[in-house]
């Protein structure tokens, strides 16, 4: 049962991927990657990673999906036709993209990890799901981290107003 | 039986996928939705490996946790660069884009 949900939502993922590159429109390539995010979701989710599955599903499908619509919507305005072609390395960027994925699958499959057996599920694990063992990990050891990421979001923020609006508009 | 080959294949191929898109496409924002699916990969690697790991603390969660926030800062500076290209050039083609400062 739970290799036939691993395969269904690869697939999902990997032909929402492959739709996305492949797409000639670029609004439907957005919304390929939304169907491709929400696809890996679900295998989070196959992998008893509950909170990341709730995390992937809020800012990849909510709001960074929403974010290139915008995007889209603020540069393009006429037809949507052929606005998504490839450039003048496609052929060459396609051929390494298949070299690459044949290395990486060759050296996962030579290494072997198949054979270490998932643990099996926790019998400890606490009621709530992953979320707990996660949020008492960044408010403990990682909570220096957390606070720097925290600043990060921070300065993305001020500085896509800044780029965005221009630095003179955006003096007060 | 499903292993942990599965999951990194699995990401393999979606960091592949993302890596073309990243490279051939050629508006600005197609490339950033490879770059997406690049990071989207990787964090599987790491959540597969925190399951098949054995260790106490979920930090192979974590870690994604971290890298979704970066994603999201990523996204929201790279596409207000769009936008701003835009507004100078009038479009968003990758391959206009030849000098460093114009």
């Amino acid at each position: 049962m739970e290799s036939f949900l691993f395969y269904a939502f690869a697939a999902l993922v990997v032909i929402s991927a492959l739709a996305m590159i492949l797409s000639r429109n670029l609004v439907h390539s957005a919304l390929y990657m939304a169907a491709a995010f929400l696809g890996m979701a679900f295998v989070y989710l196959l992998l008893r990673a509950d909170y990341i599955a709730v995390v992937q599903i809020l800012v990849y499908v909510g709001a960074i999906s929403i974010l290139f619509v915008f995007g889209i919507m603020l540069t393009k305005r006429d037809r949507m036709d052929g606005s998504n072609g490839f450039n003048r390395y496609g052929i060459i960027a396609g051929l390494v993209g298949l070299a690459l994925f044949a290395l990486l699958a060759r050296a996962v499959t030579v290494a072997g990890a198949s054979r270490a057996a998932p643990p099996a599920d926790v019998p400890q694990a606490p009621a709530g799901g992953s979320a707990v063992a996660i949020s008492n990990l960044f408010l403990g050891q990682l909570a220096l981290p957390l606070e720097a990421s925290a600043l990060l979001l921070l300065a993305a923020l001020a500085g896509a107003v800044v780029i965005g609006k221009g630095r003179e508009k955006s003096k007060c | 039986m499903l292993g942990l080959n599965h999951y990194l294949v699995l990401a393999a191929l979606l960091f592949c996928i993302g890596f073309i898109g990243a490279v051939a496409k050629r508006n600005a924002i197609a490339v950033l939705m490879g770059v997406e699916l690049m990071l989207n990969g990787v964090n599987l690697n790491l959540v597969a490996f925190d399951r098949f790991g054995n260790h106490a603390e979920p930090l192979g969660q974590a870690f994604a946790v971290f890298i979704v926030a970066v994603a999201a800062a990523e996204v929201a500076v790279a596409l207000a660069m769009i936008l701003t290209l835009y507004r100078k050039r009038g479009n968003t083609n990758v391959d206009d884009l030849e000098g460093l400062k114009w």
